[in-house]
């Protein structure tokens, strides 16, 4: 518990008015004292309004896992703060099954590839964001074409070559 | 060789021809007087005056390449249609300049919106909460223990604990702490935050410390590394999310790329077609710079770079070899310069002026230690912290006075938007600027902060004076904070966007993009700033409110240029700017205030492309639905100036500048 002998408490100690009166009351400041006073001047500095919370630094998750401490489990939620958007928010639900269940799976020892990919609107295509993989073989059939297109040209150039020199 | 010279002279002036075709025909395009799109039957809302009385509402407007080619009539502009041009028929909506969205950290929040976690399940973060401190404690230390058995070894374990009034006590007291967090987790890295302060265990400072190559630096402890605690919150979260769980291999990093770019696209879809941040973690430029050297950033990033600051002990060297950054870049990615972090945090970590209705209220509030020799109004009085907390603090008096003296020195050209929440952190930034800098010089750097939630009149005049651009954003945290903790006579200070403009400062509104949470209309926070209610209360006083919708327009649009430097090319719909515009779905003028957030886009044009349609106008549709994450690409009337054709897919990271 030696931590307790924060850096504020020896600030406060040096500059505090409170504490200075402390300490010239005789220099009784036992640990109890500096434990009680390096709370209440860090909490002081620290510790926000119950009512107000910041928003300008926070960070913003729509979404995260919810610990229940009795289960030991982890249920991904939808923060429900969230005002803007409304109407879709049962849309979006469907979004949150899939990472449940990719986390129900992780739980199980399952792997992704065994989960499908997500819901698919009439008229709607693939999902972009787990669609990398396609994206990967491109590079692949333009050398393909590129290399066939090669091969022609050489055929065609050693056709040619006779003709040229008589 | 007769046969052969022959050939060779028949495929020579084959080749002169078909060049000189080619040249021709190219220079045909470049000087050609029609244009490649036009939209007509509109009522277009240039903003080509700062006047709100003297905007020019036209028909029709013109396009060609990336640019506007005229404004005017219908019949004028019916005149520059060739038979090789697209006419779109506004059908009497409102068409206006894309909106420029001059403080929202797209690139960041991007990683929680569900979809984007849907595809990378490592950016979860686990939410725990308790009654007491003790509580909050046990339940963190059985939430490490339960995930680290679930996932890998090496996974990230993220814990946001709450509420804070619970948790910022745990921290404080020593309930929780490296050891404790070690002992439960010894081979997965752990972040547990809360408001203010984070813990991080052995292997997550193992982890960061690899990262970014440096001991984390002594002033981020509020005691030391062996006890875990830091003050820093958003460096440590921001950071692991983008950087160390973003990068942690080619294909995360690659979908993470995809998700930002979906939300960007997002944003394109309810008009907004520029946006402006700090880019706090090197993951955000790659991905960025990644997506614009491949011609495919959805819509225009102003940007700063904050990421030579976290995790670094050299802000002061790091910043005087920057260099001056201002305008590099493309047309879609660019620079506004040096950047800036945040002088105070948001609701009651501000830094203000105001006296408080208790001392307990006035010691919660964060200012940085004043610069030497600078007199400051708000510091009078103020008990100002000491050890490693105003250490912690400092980092941002140091950051401030390097970029002020870089640029009174005439090495940089430009400081960008700080985040100042206060009238005090207000206070610490211009009455530095003004230490080092006259009036004139600072008006040539076009000074900005990000929120206006406490500004005093002497500030308003400093801004007037100095070309200062107050960038608000519409909440009604402040109004809360004031009426509990200072007193309703301070609620005019409260974003006194009216004041501001009668005092001729370029005030602009922010944050009304998608950023934290899924919006409709790019109107949602009009309506807040013109009725001046939020949920049916007023905030701060109705005296502030944004006087009429024409100004409302020019703050989202004209005057957003401003700060970023792109007046020139963005902002309005004036002949020989770039094309970004948006065809709304109603009448703006003639919308009810009230019913304002009910209007959105049913086309947005950047750089004279199609990045969204809706079907209203010509029965296409060209959307990613941010619900299901599909594309929708259906073209039933034929068009040329889609941007996107087919689903968009970015090319891996790993292929570098795979567009050159």
């Amino acid at each position: 518990m030696a931590d307790t002998t924060c850096l504020i408490w020896r600030a406060a100690r040096d500059y505090g008015p409170l504490l200075s009166a402390v300490n010239n009351r005789g220099g009784c400041m036992n640990y109890i004292m500096r434990f009680v006073i390096c709370l209440i001047q860090i909490s002081l500095v620290l510790l926000p309004l119950n009512a107000v919370q910041a928003a300008d630094e926070d960070m913003v998750s729509q979404v995260y896992l919810q610990f229940d401490p009795e289960t030991g489990e982890f249920v991904t939620t939808r923060d429900p703060a969230l005002s803007g958007h409304s109407q879709n928010s049962a849309a979006q639900d469907q979004q949150i099954q899939l990472i449940q269940q990719k986390q129900d799976a992780l739980a199980s020892g399952q792997q992704d590839s065994q989960l499908s990919t997500g819901p698919v609107m009439p008229g709607e295509q693939t999902l972009a964001a787990d669609g990398m993989n396609d994206a990967s073989n491109t590079p692949m059939w333009i050398a393909g074409v590129l290399i066939a297109g090669l091969l022609g040209g050489v055929v065609l150039l050693a056709r040619r070559k006779p003709q040229q020199t008589t | 060789m007769i046969s052969v010279n022959s050939r060779y002279s028949w495929w020579y002036s084959l080749s002169v021809l078909v060049i000189a075709g080619l040249v021709s025909s190219g220079v045909h395009a470049a000087s050609s007087p029609y244009a490649e799109t036009v939209i007509v039957n509109g009522k277009v809302i240039t903003a080509d005056s700062d006047d709100p009385q003297e905007v020019t509402i036209a028909e029709a407007v013109a396009i060609q390449g990336d640019k506007i080619l005229a404004v005017g009539t219908n019949a004028q502009i019916r005149a520059l249609v060739a038979d090789w041009t697209e006419v779109i028929d506004a059908k009497g909506n409102t068409v206006t300049p894309g909106y420029i969205d001059t403080h929202n950290h797209i690139y960041e929040t991007s990683t929680g919106f569900p979809w984007v976690v849907n595809s990378i399940p490592d950016l979860l973060e686990i939410s725990v909460t308790g009654k007491t401190p003790e509580e909050l404690a046990q339940i963190v230390i059985k939430a490490v223990e339960a995930r680290a058995k679930q996932i890998p070894a090496g996974k990230w374990v993220r814990i946001s604990m709450g509420p804070p009034p619970v948790s910022v006590p745990a921290l404080n007291t020593d309930l929780l702490n490296r050891a404790m967090v070690d002992k439960v987790s010894p081979n997965h890295p752990v972040l547990i935050t809360t408001r203010g302060g984070s813990i991080l265990n052995g292997k997550a400072i193992d982890a960061i410390e690899a990262y970014y190559g440096n001991p984390l630096p002594s002033d981020y402890w509020m005691v030391d590394a062996a006890r875990g605690w830091s003050g820093e919150y958003t460096d440590f979260g921001r950071c692991t999310s983008l950087d160390l769980i973003g990068t942690q291999d080619q294909d995360t990093f690659n979908k993470y790329i995809q998700g930002y770019f979906e939300v960007m696209q997002a944003n394109a879809q309810i008009g907004v077609t520029t946006y402006s941040s700090h880019i706090q973690c090197e993951g955000g430029f790659s991905a960025s710079n990644h997506m614009d050297r491949n011609d495919m950033m959805p819509i225009r990033m102003a940007w700063n770079h904050r990421w030579l600051q976290p995790f670094s002990d050299s802000i002061k060297e790091s910043y005087r070899r920057i260099g001056d950054w201002v305008g590099h870049g493309s047309d879609y990615f660019f620079s506004t310069g040096s950047s800036v972090g945040g002088i105070d945090a948001g609701g009651v970590g501000w830094c203000t002026s105001m006296v408080a209705k208790s001392d307990e209220i006035k010691a919660r509030e964060q200012c940085p230690p004043a610069p030497e020799g600078i007199e400051l109004e708000a510091w009078k009085g103020r008990e100002m912290e000491s050890g490693s907390i105003a250490a912690n603090r400092g980092r941002r008096t140091e950051h401030l006075v390097t970029l002020a003296q870089l640029a009174a020195e005439g090495r940089m050209t430009n400081i960008p938007g700080w985040h100042s929440a206060g009238d005090g952190a207000t206070e610490i930034m211009m009455k530095t600027y003004l230490h080092y800098m006259p009036p004139e010089r600072i008006r040539m750097l076009r000074t900005a902060s990000d929120h206006c939630h406490s500004v005093t009149p002497e500030e308003i005049e400093i801004a007037a004076r100095t070309g200062h651009t107050f960038s608000c954003d519409a909440t009604e945290v402040p109004t809360q904070v004031i009426k509990e903790g200072y007193g309703e006579e301070y609620l005019t200070w409260n974003a006194p966007v009216a004041s501001m403009m009668k005092a001729g400062v370029n005030t602009v509104i922010s944050e009304f993009g998608i950023q934290g949470e899924l919006r409709d209309s790019p109107f949602e926070d009009g309506v807040m700033w013109l009725t001046r209610k939020i949920n049916g209360e007023t905030w701060g006083v109705p005296e502030e409110a944004v006087p009429d919708k024409m100004t409302l327009l020019l703050m989202m649009t004209r005057w957003g240029a401003y700060p970023i430097w792109k007046e020139h090319a963005l902002g309005s719909i004036e002949k020989g700017k770039l094309a970004d515009m948006v065809i709304l779905s109603g009448d703006y003028m003639a919308t009810p205030v009230e019913e304002l957030d009910n209007l959105t886009s049913v086309m947005t044009f950047i750089g004279g492309k199609v990045s969204y349609e809706d079907p209203a106008l010509r029965g296409n549709t060209l959307r990613f639905n941010t619900d299901t994450a599909n594309w929708t690409i259906d073209m039933n009337s034929p068009t040329t100036v889609w941007r996107w054709t087919e689903v968009p897919k970015i090319p891996p990271f790993l292929n570098g500048a795979n567009g050159y």
